[in-house]
């Protein structure tokens, strides 16, 4: 008997904590981890056969069927400039010029990872859809509030994240990813 | 050893075990979840073709709303498959997913066939596929290490007026068991 709870104690505790840890790792890292760029993040393994456990899973969660970087590469941001979580009740100024890429877009995700129920037509802004200046730079108004000129919706009343898409990326993508230019994500105002 | 000793070692090595166990297979249990669902819609090696994506989509995490994606769930056991899909711009790609989630093959419109057209031979490691080749020189030969994998083909969506274009581009593309 004493022989069976040594066991059996000895393989719940194993159990809790080896499944609690790689939930707790999984749970802390996202996508965004490895280079950054600003607020922006990226992961240039995801999708490669040369990425590791951790990413493997981590693709699987966040990002699953992703392609790998000689094709795409995805940064991502969950925080505004100054570092705070974004949050479905501020509004937020992205100010930055066409992504190095051949084709490009930014999406925003609920916390669940998928697109939001915002009421609004659409979930994105892209290379084909966005207003640009003459210069060539943009602004875009990310909020839960219909605003003038480049939107991009947003949930009141919970958290989100952006995935910028770099469609076969220019080479300097590759050579310095943490100097790959990507929109400000500045505050303006919040409920 | 102490029998407390004993039992704190046996513990710590067992959450190592639990620890890589889980995370090496959480990929593969995602993936087989959503080629089961992929597969249960639209068959084994066949194209299914997924509406635009919305909040309502919830089969595959980080959808793009802005491509229009054609999937199929691979199952190269009893032989290759071959997959053909006619590019459109201003960016199209032909992907193949290994079931550990590697993506092991990627082509665009840049480098597809003079013809506009992106051909894939998936077989599994190991196969012979030197008359598939020999069939059709311009197609890439993509091994997958199993059974199951999935082909995953990205268009993008300009506008809503190009539906018609992406349609019928979508319904001549081919997944099917070579020399079907």
């Amino acid at each position: 008997m004493k022989k069976l709870l040594f066991w059996a104690s000895a393989a719940v505790a194993a159990l809790v904590l080896g499944a609690g840890s790689a939930a707790l790792i999984l749970k802390s890292n996202t996508l965004a981890g490895g280079v950054r760029s600003g607020s922006w993040g990226t992961n240039l393994a995801i999708g490669s056969e040369e990425a590791g456990l951790y990413t493997r899973a981590m693709v699987s969660l966040y990002g699953l069927l992703a392609l790998s970087k000689e094709e795409t590469v995805y940064y991502t941001a969950g925080t505004d400039d100054s570092g705070a979580p974004l949050s479905g009740d501020c509004t937020y100024r992205l100010e930055g010029k066409d992504l190095d890429a051949r084709w490009w877009s930014i999406t925003a995700y609920g916390p669940d990872s998928f697109l939001m129920d915002t009421g609004a037509d659409h979930y994105s802004v892209s290379q084909t859809s966005i207003a640009k200046e003459a210069d060539g730079s943009f602004t875009v108004r990310v909020s839960a509030k219909p605003q003038e000129g480049n939107w991009l919706p947003v949930k009141a009343g919970q958290r989100f994240d952006m995935t910028a898409r770099f469609y076969n990326p220019g080479p300097a993508i590759y050579e310095s990813p943490e100097a790959a230019p990507l929109p400000a994500i500045v505050k303006e105002t919040c409920e | 050893m102490k029998p407390w000793m004993k039992w704190t070692l046996t513990v710590l090595v067992g959450a190592v075990l639990v620890h890589v166990a889980a995370t090496w297979a959480l990929p593969r249990v995602i993936m087989n979840v959503a080629m089961t669902r992929i597969g249960g819609e639209g068959g084994i090696n066949r194209f299914s073709h997924a509406a635009r994506a919305t909040h309502e989509f919830k089969a595959v995490v980080r959808p793009s709303p802005d491509l229009n994606y054609s999937i199929c769930v691979l199952d190269v056991g009893a032989g290759p498959v071959r997959i053909e899909a006619p590019v459109s711009a201003p960016y199209t790609s032909v992907s193949v997913f290994a079931a550990n989630t590697d993506n092991v093959f990627a082509q665009n419109d840049k480098d597809a066939a003079a013809d506009g057209t992106v051909s894939v031979i998936v077989a599994r490691e190991g196969a012979e596929t030197a008359d598939a080749s020999a069939a059709d020189a311009s197609a890439n030969v993509v091994y997958l290490p199993g059974d199951k994998g999935l082909a995953l083909v990205r268009r993008v969506i300009t506008s809503d007026a190009q539906n018609a274009q992406l349609n019928a581009l979508r319904e001549s593309s081919i997944c099917a068991p070579l020399g079907s």
